[in-house]
């Protein structure tokens, strides 16, 4: 797991690489919630290079979406494919959270 | 061999101690397994995180004292299938009893419990509960993705 920033028109783009699972959830949210904790406007959650989650993988997203939705900041998430994906349409994710399936789109909805 | 059929009768056993940094070393021997045996990258990945979340589950939840317990897993490919069984001396709990999560309510207000047995249902074909000979034997099947 590793996880990197940049900045895409403003918005804070965090990309999470390689695998969130119960062993790399601890550092992800740890690593997640520092990088958030300027309280950026818009964040931006690129899985693209993401190759697996579980669901101590979800919380952390979650967790994310939440602080960030707490100091009232908009989160978006792109590029899930394969089986984050599939794991993010079963438990309900799709419902959650604004998911897009490129960071284009995900961008021009902010 | 027959391509992306897996090969019928593989089979591997791994041990480990209820300590969350087992982990690591069971998706590794997982991997060599599934490579071995032609079992395609899906349901690999299906296995992974069937794996990651019941033996987490146990290694948290099922053991009231702090002695060490060995969690056994059986992996095997039958019939086109991959099959994994976990068994482990905790507490009798059938994961598949378990009230199925909230999956509609707001983000605020979500509860995060018994999501990770809700996937494991879904992704995998087949599943099954038993209590033997005080352990709890759970049984999980997918059916490989002829490539």
């Amino acid at each position: 797991m590793n996880i990197s920033t940049r900045s895409v028109d403003g918005i804070l783009a965090i990309d999470i690489e390689g695998k969130l699972d119960t062993q790399t959830s601890t550092p992800a949210l740890e690593e997640l919630l520092e990088h958030i904790d300027a309280r950026p406007d818009k964040v931006l959650i690129s899985l693209s290079s993401l190759e697996f989650v579980s669901s101590a993988g979800l919380r952390v997203i979650l967790r994310v979406a939440k602080q960030v939705r707490g100091y009232s900041g908009d989160l978006k998430v792109s590029g899930a494919q394969g089986v984050v994906k599939e794991v993010l349409e079963i438990s309900g994710f799709d419902s959650l959270l604004d998911l897009y399936e490129d960071e284009a789109q995900a961008v021009a909805s902010f | 061999m027959d391509e992306g059929g897996g090969i019928i009768g593989a089979e591997m056993q791994i041990q480990l101690s209820n300590n969350l940094n087992e982990l690591a070393v069971v998706m590794a021997a997982l991997e060599d397994f599934c490579d071995g045996a032609g079992v395609d990258m899906g349901t690999a990945q299906a296995a992974e995180l069937a794996l990651d979340e019941f033996l987490s589950n146990i290694i948290s939840y099922s053991y009231l004292d702090s002695e060490e317990h060995t969690i056994t897993v059986d992996l095997a490919v039958v019939e086109r299938a991959l099959q994994i069984k976990i068994s482990d001396n905790g507490m009798p709990f059938n994961p598949f009893e378990q009230a199925e999560p909230e999956l509609e309510s707001s983000i605020e207000e979500r509860e995060i419990g018994g999501l990770g047995i809700h996937l494991v249902r879904n992704i995998m074909d087949e599943y099954s509960y038993a209590r033997l000979d005080e352990c709890n034997v759970v049984t999980l099947s997918k059916r490989l993705n002829e490539g």
